[in-house]
């Protein structure tokens, strides 16, 4: 699949999607971040916006600016210019450690998970402790990162159903991801933590914490101290514990 | 300057919505009826990009506190000042201590409320839009106390305008995106060929849409990779059943799209009721992209469509019996 790789594509009238790979990979992120950064520095005036997903950077271009053909060029150019899929991670990351319980009646998915998985509780928070997972995208709602990549046991689908509402900061999983929910939800993810952290909150300096590129580990806690913590959670911070990441 | 005495639950301010916050997973947002925006801002002789409020379910009434001009534009809804009716599609100007009251739009599900200065309201990623679900704005609510953005003194004349035709579609136009190709070609030609009802689950994030047979799936569709989603976007959930995505829809989503609206036809879809049938068509992007840039050519010269109130705008009950809606045909042909 990979030698088809990477490729341009349409989104609507107005979107181009350089794709990098069409299965999650760690190393096809990493070119979509990059490239999609080397394309903000060139800044060409008919790029209205751009964003990054799992594996693909997004430009949203106005052809009344510059012809089609030409904007096509300039991404050809720019994919040829290196490989872009050993480009390094964005400079100033942060580690966010954010408690987390898991399971219990807050969290109802957990042991069905961990069987689908097939591991036991102690391993797989042991797994969720110590793992560090990267923000590969933020999407879908204000400031939600999907996080990955978990390793391949945890490679399960959706559920086809969509379950009733899961709550903000829901820690949910599913495709070897991990999403914190900035907002209640309806999902097809399986809901296996909760967490106090607001991926969104208007109440802080910076709305928004996460970038991609960051990564995510949790710290287990109990239910009891997940309630203290929202005792006092004006700011949405959960908790968390940011450290800077130096490598 | 107006009091809410009472609103419809899910209405909210909006403008043309945000771009640049994309990659911060912040929705575009902005009104579902653009058109209604430029129309407004027609009649206001303002910047389509100014604040409106967005009524949505049974319209609202409002005390005027201070005297001031506004428009109606988009669904039509039974208007009246101190229970004199008001034409829509036009500007009025509304005196001390009225009462102005909106009813139950007919035509479609989208009404706006235009005030002359726009709207005052708190830009959030720089724009005004409101996206309650997202945590971003609030729905405006009664006792909720509307004021306008800037005070522009000199008067202007009550006019009425000529609307976009909008609200009888049946055929919408669609082009293929990145997606597209996941479904067989018997797949998208049994789309094509379906006749699809709007359902009543249906608001500013997207609306469903039902028919009678199978679904429409992809293989492996549950272990699709989240990626970019726009408006316009129609996404197959894990059902296969279609929902086509509107103004504040997600950024990113992973139920695979069969195909996008082009911008165009969005208000059109936007605004059809629970009930009311539709049908697909693929079109080039080349095709589609000429389509856009007549709509913006329109757009430009929307003030064309405005002609002045054949008589007192206070007596201008009758106006919504006139045959304005079915002439009006630039925006497709």
């Amino acid at each position: 699949m990979t030698n088809n790789f990477p490729k341009m594509n349409f989104v609507g009238i107005d979107g181009i999607l350089v794709q990098f790979s069409d299965e999650i990979r760690e190393n096809a992120n990493s070119a979509a971040l990059a490239f999609r950064h080397e394309v903000e520095q060139k800044n060409q005036s008919y790029i209205i916006e751009s964003a990054n997903s799992l594996t693909a950077a997004y430009f949203r271009i106005d052809t009344k600016i510059e012809p089609l053909d030409s904007i096509l060029n300039f991404f050809n150019e720019m994919l040829r210019e290196k490989n872009w899929y050993t480009s390094k991670l964005p400079k100033d990351r942060k580690l966010f450690k954010i408690p987390c319980v898991f399971g219990t009646e807050l969290a109802p998915q957990f042991e069905k998970v961990i069987k689908l998985a097939g591991i036991s509780r102690s391993q797989a928070i042991l797994e969720f402790t110590t793992t560090r997972t990267r923000v590969m995208t933020i999407g879908f709602s204000p400031g939600q990162p999907y996080a990955g990549l978990l390793s391949k046991k945890w490679d399960l689908p959706r559920l086809a159903e969509v379950s009733k509402s899961v709550p903000k900061s829901a820690l949910v999983c599913a495709i070897r991801q991990l999403i914190i929910f900035s907002n209640s939800t309806p999902t097809g993810w399986h809901h296996i933590g909760q967490t106090a952290f607001e991926c969104f909150n208007s109440n802080r300096q910076q709305p928004i914490l996460l970038r991609p590129g960051d990564e995510i580990t949790f710290v287990e806690i109990n239910s009891g101290e997940l309630s203290q913590i929202n005792n006092n959670n004006a700011d949405g911070l959960g908790g968390v514990e940011i450290l800077e990441i130096t490598n | 300057m107006l009091e809410v005495i009472s609103i419809s639950g899910f209405s909210s301010f909006q403008d043309m919505g945000r771009n640049g916050f994309r990659s911060q997973g912040i929705s575009r947002s902005g009104a579902a009826d653009y058109y209604a925006l430029f129309e407004g801002a027609a009649l206001l002789d303002q910047n389509p990009n100014s604040t409106a409020l967005e009524l949505i379910g049974n319209g609202g009434k409002f005390r005027v506190l201070q005297g001031c001009m506004v428009a109606l534009t988009g669904a039509i809804m039974p208007a009246s000042l101190d229970q004199k009716p008001l034409a829509w599609n036009s500007s009025h100007f509304l005196h001390d201590g009225s009462i102005l009251e909106l009813g139950a739009p007919q035509n479609g599900r989208y009404s706006y409320l235009h005030l002359r200065g726009g709207f005052k309201a708190p830009k959030i990623f720089n724009s005004s839009s409101a996206q309650p679900s997202a945590g971003i704005g609030k729905y405006t609510r009664p006792k909720d106390i509307l004021e306008p953005l800037e005070k522009i003194p000199e008067a202007l004349k009550c006019q009425t305008i000529e609307p976009v035709d909008r609200f009888e579609s049946t055929n919408f136009r669609l082009v293929e995106s990145f997606q597209t190709h996941l479904f067989t070609p018997k797949t998208i030609k049994k789309f094509v060929d379906t006749e699809f009802s709007i359902d009543n689950q249906a608001n500013r994030g997207g609306m469903k849409l039902t028919h009678t047979g199978s679904g429409f799936s992809t293989s492996n569709q549950l272990k699709i990779m989240s990626d970019m989603i726009i408006p316009g976007d129609i996404q197959m959930t894990g059902s296969g059943q279609p929902f086509v995505l509107l103004s504040d829809c997600q950024t990113m989503g992973g139920y695979p799209r069969i195909g996008c609206i082009i911008p165009p036809d969005l208000p059109a879809i936007a605004q059809l009721k629970t009930g009311r049938t539709v049908k697909f068509k693929f079109i080039s992007r080349d095709e589609a992209n000429r389509i856009a840039s007549k709509d913006r050519k329109c757009l430009e010269i929307i003030k064309e469509r405005c002609l002045e109130p054949i008589r007192d705008p206070q007596k201008m009950a009758d106006l919504l019996n006139f045959n304005l809606i079915d002439g009006a045909v630039w925006a497709k042909n």
